[in-house]
């Protein structure tokens, strides 16, 4: 049985989607590769350098626009081809099949993508939001305050141990008063 | 032989979020970063991770008896040994990340493998096999295929619910594909014995 996790995001790619959740110690990814799930940690101790951006995805908007337009251009070559009556009937379902993929781009052109990516020792997690930039600032901030308290308390575990380590000084007796 | 994929390298630290160039010390600051291999710019922010101390135990201090000698520091005794390659080694030397110890160089070559267990978890997802099985079924079903189709899903889908419970996900998803399960079973069924019944000539 896993600890209570909290989703606090996701990151999608071109072969995969990576779920990420957030552990009383640390973050954890689950990603789906061919029906296996693969699952690891970033612990708020480890980590090592948390970064903020904002990217467009050049490829995403070129494949999402030209698979829009490949739709766009069957339907108009169908159009045009039909040389009498109503164009509507011919062009509407090629209309409707491009309209997705030409939204898609560009909204992403136009929004961007929000990624906050978490780089600890061993591993490292990236969350992206594309529509809820004021999540991902909040995100961000929380996992920020998270790490700082953790490596804190570990700081200060180890002083503790380190004073707890430390001889005790012997008592040296006085020398005799002459 | 060339290897038709190309292998991912194995995570070595912070990377440029953008080009994923390994980032040297200079480029791990809190601020505004410039990443030296794409020019690119993100905001960043950078935290030095305290460091347990390990305690060692020197051959000397720990007596004549149980006192085996780390295999890379001589003067240091072995807390364990290498579950690889069975060597001595000292807490120097104990690459532990959970799943066992490991010396230096048998860590590194698991780690290039990939083959470490411990920081990543590996299982089977049964709830993405039961929404698999349950789109094949639907698709084979003309073929007379719904019924071992729909088995499947049930199998996949009962099992996914289970683990979707016990790892605190959603189970809605694999219930879905146990309901699709449950009517291509009945429906595969139900065709076969349309066809056998055909066959029998009792169809009127």
């Amino acid at each position: 049985m896993t600890p209570a996790r909290t989703r606090i995001g996701s990151s999608a790619r071109a072969f995969g989607r990576e779920s990420v959740y957030e552990l009383p110690d640390g973050i954890e990814i689950e990603a789906t590769e061919n029906y296996e799930v693969i699952r690891r940690r970033v612990l708020f101790e480890d980590v090592l350098l948390i970064t903020y951006h904002r990217e467009i995805g050049f490829w995403f908007v070129i494949l999402s626009g030209l698979v829009g337009a490949f739709f766009l251009f069957i339907g108009v070559l169908i159009v045009s081809a039909q040389r009498t009556g109503n164009a509507w009937p011919y062009l509407t379902p090629w209309l409707v099949m491009a309209f997705p993929f030409l939204l898609a781009a560009a909204l992403r052109a136009i929004l961007g993508v929000e990624v906050i990516s978490i780089f600890g020792r061993r591993s490292k997690a990236q969350i992206r939001f594309t529509f809820r930039k004021q999540r991902a600032r909040e995100v961000y901030g929380r996992i920020l305050a998270r790490v700082r308290q953790a490596q804190k308390a570990l700081e200060n575990e180890i002083a503790a141990s380190v004073v707890a380590e430390m001889p005790a000084v012997p008592e040296v007796p006085m020398p005799p008063a002459f | 032989m060339a290897t038709l994929a190309r292998k991912k390298a194995p995570y070595e630290g912070p990377e440029c979020p953008r080009c994923d160039a390994l980032l040297g010390d200079d480029s791990r600051v809190t601020g505004t970063v410039t990443c030296p291999h794409c020019r690119a710019t993100f905001e960043a922010t950078a935290f030095n991770p305290p460091q347990r101390r390990m305690q060692i135990v020197e051959v000397a201090q720990s007596g004549p008896e149980g006192a085996n000698a780390c295999a890379n520091h001589e003067r240091n005794t072995a807390v364990t040994s290498c579950q690889r390659c069975g060597l001595y080694i000292c807490s120097l030397c104990d690459m532990n990340v959970g799943s066992g110890s490991f010396c230096p160089s048998c860590f590194d070559r698991v780690r290039t493998e990939g083959t470490l267990g411990a920081a990543t978890t590996r299982f089977r997802d049964y709830g993405s096999m039961a929404r698999a099985s349950a789109a094949a079924g639907f698709l084979f079903m003309f073929m007379l295929l719904g019924l071992p189709f729909g088995a499947l899903t049930i199998y996949y889908a009962n099992k996914g619910i289970k683990q979707a419970k016990n790892e605190g996900r959603s189970t809605l998803g694999t219930r879905i594909a146990m309901g699709f399960g449950i009517f291509e079973a009945i429906a595969g069924s139900a065709a076969i014995a349309f066809v056998i019944l055909g066959v029998m000539g009792k169809l009127k």
